[in-house]
C-alpha cells in the first residue's frame, strides 16, 4: 500500500466523517438542551438538500443553494417547534413520537414533489470542484472543502457554546432548567432558537452532503441513522463527542472497506455495538 | 381477578378449539384462489400490475404507469375482442407488501394475469405465490433464478433479461477490445453477484483475466474508499455492476472526482448508466459503455418511434421500466389478438411462451423453455443528442443472447447460483 | 368494578371473540389473510406494549427480535429440519436477540432506551443484510412453507387468532403479577424502587425477555404468513410502524395494539390501493393523535366512557398519567445524576 493511497484513504475517512459531524451536530445540540431525540432531523436534511438542488440548478450558485437549504430547513424546524412540539413540551415520549410522524410525512411528500430518481447538487457553481493534484497525489477539492466548512462550523459551535452569552444561557438551561427560568431567562425562546439552529445545521448538511452523496427520498432516514450512530458513539448531547465519534466512524469505514472488505457493512454498526456494551453513555457522555 | 381471567380464558380457548375443529368446510378449503372468481364476465381481460410507487423505488412505479398508459392508449384500451382492465397495486418497495397485494389481485380482483413486480426480492416471493395460485406472472425482475433454478410454468420474464444475461456480452465485448485484465466492483447482493458473474464468466471464457473483485454494501454510503482502491490497480478495464439509483450516481461522481474515469476504461451493467443516472450526473458520464436489452438512443425505427412518442407525451425519455412494461403489453397483445375464448392459467402461459419477440419493441428473439427471453443485448455508449440530452446509443448488437450465454444449460444449472465465491461458469 | 359493568364487559369481550372466530366463514380469503396480517402485527405491537405500558420503556427496535426468530425458523426450514427443529431454532434466536437487547438496554430509560433499542434493531438489520450466505441477503429466504394443519389460509388465521388471544391474556396476567407491579413501580419512580432494594436493571432485563418472547412468536407467524423473510423485516421502518401502532392504539391498554395494528394495516394495504399518499395521511393521523389523544384511541375512548359514567359514581382513572406526565421529581433526578 503506497503512501499516496494511504493518505487518500485517510482523507476519505475524514471527509466522510466531516459530513457525519455536520449531520450529527444539530441532533446532539438539540438533545443536549431540550432532551428531545429529534427523529425529524432526517427530514430537515431532506428539506435542505432538495431545496439546495433545485436552487443551484436554477441559479447556478452553490452558495445561494446552501443558504436556501439552510433557511428552508430552519423554517420547517421553526414550524415544528412552535406548531407541534410546544404542545407536548416536557413530555419525553410524545415529543419523540411527534418527530417520527413528521419524518414519515416529509419523506413521503418529498417523494411526491421531487420524485424518486437520484438527485444531487451540481458540482462547481462557485463551490470547489475538480481535483487537487500535487505530484502523484490527487484528491477531489470538494471533499477538502467539506472538511474545511465542517471545521469552521464545528469550531464556531464550540466557541459559541463556551464563550458567548447565548452559549452561557444554553448551558444554564442544560444544567438546570428551573434555575435558569428563575433567573428571568425565557427558556422557551432559547429552546426555539436552539431547535431552529439544529434544523439549519441539518439543512446545511443536506445542501453540502448532496454534492457528495446523491439524494433520494430515503436519504433522510439513512442520514438520521448515521447521526444517531455518531451521537451514541460520541455521547448524547456532546458536541465534542459528535466530532470525535464522526471522524472515528469515518476512518473506521474507510479503512475497513480496504483492509477487511468482508466487514464493510458493519463499519458503522460494530463501533456502536461495542460502545453500547462497554461504555453505554458514549465516549464523551456523562454517566447516566 | 387473575383467577377470573384464567377461567374466562379457559372457556374462550375451549370454545375456540371446538370451533376451529369444525372449520374445514369444502367452501373454505376448496379454491379460494383464482379459479372460482367471476373471471368470465363478458370479454373483460383483467390485468394486475405490481409496481413500487412509494418508498425508495417509487420512481419506477411512475415510469411503469406511464409506459402502460401509453400502451393501452395505443390499443384504444382494447385488444382483439377483449376490453382491458388494469388494477394497479403499490408494493411500497417491500416484498411482504408485494405478496399481500398479489393475494389481493388474485383473490379479490380475480385478475387474469399479473405484471411485475420489479425488485428481485419481491419477484421471487410473488412468483412463488402466483405459481401456487395458478395465475400467470409476467415478471419484470432480473433475478437469475426466477427462470433458472426456481423456474415455474406460470412465471415468464417478459419485462427484463436476467442480470447475468445482460453482462455476458459486456465481458465478451471488453475482451474483443483487447483488454486482458479486469477488475470489478459490484453491489454486494444477488443482483451484483449475478451482474459481475456474467461479466467475469464471459470475459474469462474469451481469454481475459479478472484480477480483483470489490463488493460494496448496497446502501447509499460513501464509495470513495472503493474508488481509491480501483485507482491504485493496474488493470486494462473496470466492470461496474450496480443496481442503479444513488449508488450509480455516487460511483460516477466519485470516479470523476478522483480522476478514475480518465485513467482506466470503465464498462458497466444495464442499470449503471440508466437514464435517471445520466440526468443526475450529467456530462461526466459521456462515453460510458454498458450492456442492456434496451437503449433509449437506439436508432432502430421501431424503438426510435417508441421513444419519440413517449417523449412527446410525457416530456421525459422512457426508462428501462417504461420500455419493459410496454413490450410486456405487446406480448399480451400478441396472444389476446389471436385468441377466440379467453385464455387463462396454463393455457395463457403457454401461449405467451410462443410469442415472437420480433413483434415487440425488444426487436427479435423468442422465449426459452424456462420462460426467459432469448434476444438482443446492446452494447451502448452514452452520447449527447442534438438537443443536448444524454442517451445510451447502440454501438454493437449481440443477437439471440441466452440466459446461459454459450454455456450448456444443464451444466449451468448444476452449478450454484452466482455469489461472491462463485463467479465463473 | 360493579357486578353489572363486569357482566357488560365480559359479554362484549365474548361477543368480539365469537365474531373473530366466525369471520373466516363470512369474508373472502384475501380479507382473512389481511386479518391474519393485522393480528400478527398486533402481537408484535403487544410485545412493545408490555414494555411501554408496564415499565414505561418504548422500543424502536423490536422488529429486530421478531426478524431474528423468523430467520431462525426460515434457516432451519431450508436446512431440512423438522418442525420442532425449526421452532427450536426460532426459540434459540429469540432468546439470543432478547438477551442482547436486554443487556444493552437494561441500564437505560426513556429516550436512551428508545435509542439503544433502535441501535440494536439496526445491528440485526445489518447482519440480515450482509451475512448473505446464511440470510440470502436482500433477496431473503423464499419458499418457507407452513406445516400441514395450518397450510390453508383459514387454518392459519385460527392459529394466529389463538396466538393473539393467548398472548393477550398472558400479558394481562404478567401485568397484574408482582413482577408487573414492580415494573410499574420502576416506571413511576426508579429512584424509589432502587432505594427499596429492587434490582432495577434485572427487572428491566426480565421484562425484555418476556417482551422478546412475544416478539419471537410474531416473527415466526410473520414468516409462516408470507412464507418468506428478508432484511426489511428487521428494518427501522418496520420497528417504527410497530411503535406507531402501539402509540396510536394506546400505550398500556389491552386493546391498543390490536386497534393500532388494524388501523395501520388498513392504511398500508387497503387505503394504498386508492390513495397513493397513504403514508402522509398515516403520519398526519399519528401526529394528531399524539397531540390530541395522547392516551391513544383506546385510551381516549375509555376516557370518554368513564367521563360519561362519572355520573353513576365510578371514579375516573387516568390511564397513562404517569407515562406522559412524569412527576417533576423524577425528571429532576434524571437531570441531576447525569
Amino acid at each position: 500500500m503506497s503512501g499516496v493511497f494511504l493518505l487518500q484513504q485517510l482523507l476519505n475517512g475524514i471527509s466522510f466523517g466531516a459530513l457525519l459531524f455536520l449531520i450529527a451536530s444539530g441532533f446532539t445540540l438539540v438533545f443536549g438542551l431540550m432532551r428531545i431525540s429529534n427523529l425529524a432531523h432526517g427530514a430537515f436534511y431532506l428539506v435542505g438538500a432538495y431545496l439546495a438542488v433545485v436552487t443551484v440548478a436554477a441559479t447556478h450558485s452553490f452558495w445561494l443553494g446552501l443558504l436556501v437549504g439552510a433557511v428552508a430547513a430552519a423554517v420547517v424546524g421553526l414550524g415544528l417547534e412552535r406548531g407541534l412540539l410546544r404542545r407536548v413540551r416536557g413530555r419525553e415520549m410524545p415529543e419523540v413520537l411527534l418527530t417520527v410522524g413528521v419524518l414519515f410525512v416529509i419523506a413521503d411528500l418529498v417523494l411526491w414533489i421531487f420524485g424518486g430518481d437520484p438527485k444531487s447538487v451540481n458540482s462547481g457553481n462557485g463551490a470547489p470542484s475538480g481535483a487537487l493534484v500535487i505530484g502523484d497525489f490527487t484528491y477531489p477539492q470538494y471533499r477538502l472543502f467539506i472538511i474545511g466548512v465542517t471545521l469552521v462550523i464545528g469550531v464556531a459551535l464550540f466557541l459559541a457554546q463556551r464563550y458567548s452569552k447565548f452559549g452561557a444561557i444554553v448551558r444554564a438551561g442544560v444544567d438546570n432548567r428551573e434555575a435558569a427560568s428563575a433567573l428571568g431567562i425565557d427558556i422557551d425562546r432559547v429552546f426555539t432558537w436552539v431547535f431552529v439552529l439544529g434544523a439549519a445545521l441539518a439543512g446545511i448538511a443536506g445542501a453540502i452532503g448532496s454534492g457528495l452523496l446523491s439524494l433520494s427520498p430515503t436519504s433522510g432516514t439513512e442520514m438520521l441513522l448515521y447521526a444517531m450512530v455518531v451521537v451514541i458513539v460520541g455521547g448524547l448531547g456532546s458536541i465534542t463527542g459528535a466530532a470525535v465519534g464522526a471522524v472515528l466512524i469515518g476512518l473506521i469505514d474507510a479503512f475497513t472497506k480496504v483492509l477487511f472488505p468482508e466487514f464493510a457493512y458493519f463499519t458503522i454498526f460494530a463501533p456502536m455495538g461495542l460502545v453500547l456494551v462497554f461504555r453505554p453513555q458514549g465516549l464523551f457522555g456523562r454517566a447516566a | 381477578m387473575i383467577r377470573k381471567i384464567s377461567a374466562a380464558a379457559g372457556v374462550t380457548l375451549a370454545a375456540a378449539l371446538v370451533l376451529t375443529a369444525c372449520a374445514p368446510s369444502s367452501g373454505l378449503s376448496g379454491g379460494g384462489e383464482a379459479t372460482d372468481g367471476p373471471a368470465d364476465t363478458g370479454q373483460t381481460f383483467k390485468i394486475g400490475v405490481l409496481a413500487p410507487m412509494t418508498s425508495w423505488a417509487g420512481a419506477i412505479g411512475v415510469d411503469m404507469q406511464q409506459g402502460w398508459d401509453m400502451f393501452l392508449a395505443d390499443q384504444g384500451q382494447e385488444i382483439g375482442s377483449f376490453k382491458i382492465e388494469t388494477v394497479w397495486e403499490d408494493t411500497a418497495s417491500d416484498p411482504d407488501t408485494a405478496l399481500t397485494k398479489a393475494r389481493k389481485l388474485v383473490q379479490e380482483d380475480h385478475v387474469d394475469l399479473v405484471i411485475g413486480p420489479v425488485l428481485a426480492s419481491e419477484g421471487l416471493v410473488v412468483g412463488d405465490y402466483l405459481t401456487q395460485a395458478g395465475v400467470v406472472n409476467l415478471a419484470m425482475t432480473a433475478a437469475d433464478d426466477l427462470t433458472q433454478r426456481l423456474a415455474s410454468p406460470m412465471v415468464i420474464r417478459t419485462g427484463s433479461f436476467t442480470a447475468s444475461q445482460m453482462s455476458f456480452p459486456v465481458g465478451d465485448w471488453a475482451s474483443k477490445q483487447g483488454y486482458k485484465t479486469a477488475a470489478t466492483i459490484c453491489v454486494d447482493y444477488a443482483f451484483g453477484w449475478e451482474s459481475c458473474g456474467g461479466f467475469v464468466s464471459a470475459f474469462t471464457a474469451a481469454g481475459g483475466t479478472v484480477t480483483n473483485q470489490l463488493w460494496y454494501p448496497g446502501d447509499a454510503s460513501d464509495l470513495s474508499s472503493y474508488v481509491s482502491q480501483l485507482g491504485s490497480l493496474d488493470v486494462d478495464v473496470i466492470f461496474v455492476g450496480s443496481a442503479g439509483g444513488t449508488d450509480s450516481s455516487n460511483f460516477f461522481r466519485t470516479a470523476s472526482d478522483f480522476g478514475l474515469l480518465t485513467k482506466t476504461p470503465i464498462v458497466s451493467n444495464c442499470c449503471t448508466t440508466d437514464q435517471a443516472i445520466l440526468e443526475d450526473v450529467g456530462d461526466i458520464a459521456l462515453g460510458q459503455i454498458s450492456g442492456s436489452f434496451y437503449a433509449e438512443g437506439n436508432d432502430d425505427p421501431v424503438v426510435a418511434g417508441f421513444v419519440e412518442q413517449y417523449e412527446s407525451k410525457f416530456g421525459v425519455l422512457p426508462s428501462l421500466y417504461s420500455f419493459a412494461v410496454y413490450s410486456t403489453g405487446q406480448m399480451v397483445y400478441d396472444v389476446l389478438g389471436k385468441a377466440s375464448g379467453k385464455p387463462t392459467g396454463q393455457a395463457l402461459a403457454d401461449a405467451i411462451r410462443g410469442v415472437d419477440l420480433g413483434s415487440t419493441i425488444i426487436g427479435s428473439g423468442s422465449l426459452d423453455e424456462y420462460g426467459n427471453p432469448v434476444g438482443p443485448v446492446f452494447i451502448r455508449q452514452v452520447v449527447k443528442r442534438a438537443d443536448g440530452k444524454l442517451v445510451n446509443a447502440v454501438i454493437e448488437t449481440y443477437d439471440d443472447v441466452s440466459q446461459f450465454w454459450t454455456f450448456d444449460p444443464k451444466a449451468y444449472l448444476a452449478n450454484p447460483p452466482f455469489s461472491q465465491e462463485f463467479q465463473q461458469q | 368494578m360493579s357486578a353489572r359493568t363486569a357482566v357488560v364487559k365480559w359479554t362484549v369481550i365474548a361477543a368480539l371473540v365469537a365474531v373473530a372466530f366466525v369471520l373466516p366463514y363470512v369474508l373472502g380469503s384475501y380479507y382473512v389473510s389481511l386479518l391474519s396480517i393485522a393480528l400478527v402485527a398486533a402481537i408484535l405491537a403487544s410485545s412493545i406494549n408490555v414494555l411501554a405500558g408496564n415499565a414505561g420503556l418504548v422500543s424502536l427496535g423490536h422488529a429486530g427480535i421478531a426478524a431474528a426468530a423468523g430467520y431462525g425458523l426460515a434457516w432451519a426450514y431450508r436446512q431440512g429440519w423438522d418442525l420442532w427443529g425449526q421452532l427450536g431454532m426460532a426459540l434459540l434466536m429469540t432468546v439470543v436477540a432478547s438477551v442482547l437487547y436486554g443487556l444493552i438496554s437494561m441500564r437505560t430509560r426513556g429516550i436512551s432506551f428508545l435509542m439503544v433499542t433502535l441501535a440494536a434493531g439496526m445491528i440485526v438489520y445489518g447482519i440480515a443484510y450482509r451475512w448473505s450466505s446464511v440470510t440470502g441477503g436482500t433477496n431473503g429466504l423464499p419458499g418457507i412453507r407452513r406445516p400441514a394443519g395450518i397450510a390453508e389460509y383459514w387454518q392459519f388465521y385460527f392459529l394466529v387468532l389463538l396466538a393473539f388471544l393467548i398472548v393477550t391474556i398472558a400479558l394481562i396476567v404478567v401485568g397484574r403479577s408482582s413482577f408487573g407491579l414492580t415494573l410499574k413501580g420502576i416506571r413511576d419512580s426508579e429512584t424509589r424502587m432502587v432505594s427499596l432494594g429492587y434490582n432495577v436493571p434485572l427487572y428491566k432485563f426480565g421484562a425484555m425477555l418476556v417482551s422478546g418472547a412475544v416478539a419471537g412468536i410474531a416473527g415466526v407467524l410473520a414468516v409462516w404468513h408470507s412464507e418468506f423473510i428478508s432484511p426489511v423485516a428487521a428494518g427501522f421502518q418496520e420497528s417504527a410502524m410497530s411503535m406507531i401502532m402501539v402509540a396510536l392504539g394506546g400505550i398500556g391498554t389491552v386493546l391498543g395494539p390490536l386497534v393500532g395494528a388494524g388501523l395501520v394495516v388498513a392504511f398500508q394495504h387497503m387505503l394504498s390501493s386508492v390513495f397513493e399518499r397513504w403514508q402522509t395521511l398515516l403520519g398526519v393521523l399519528f401526529i394528531l393523535s399524539v397531540i390530541f389523544a395522547p392516551q391513544g384511541i383506546v385510551g381516549g375512548v375509555s376516557d370518554l366512557v368513564r367521563r360519561i359514567r362519572r355520573r353513576s359514581g365510578t371514579p375516573p382513572r387516568e390511564v397513562l398519567a404517569v407515562q406522559f406526565h412524569p412527576d417533576p421529581q423524577h425528571r429532576d433526578t434524571s437531570r441531576k445524576d447525569k
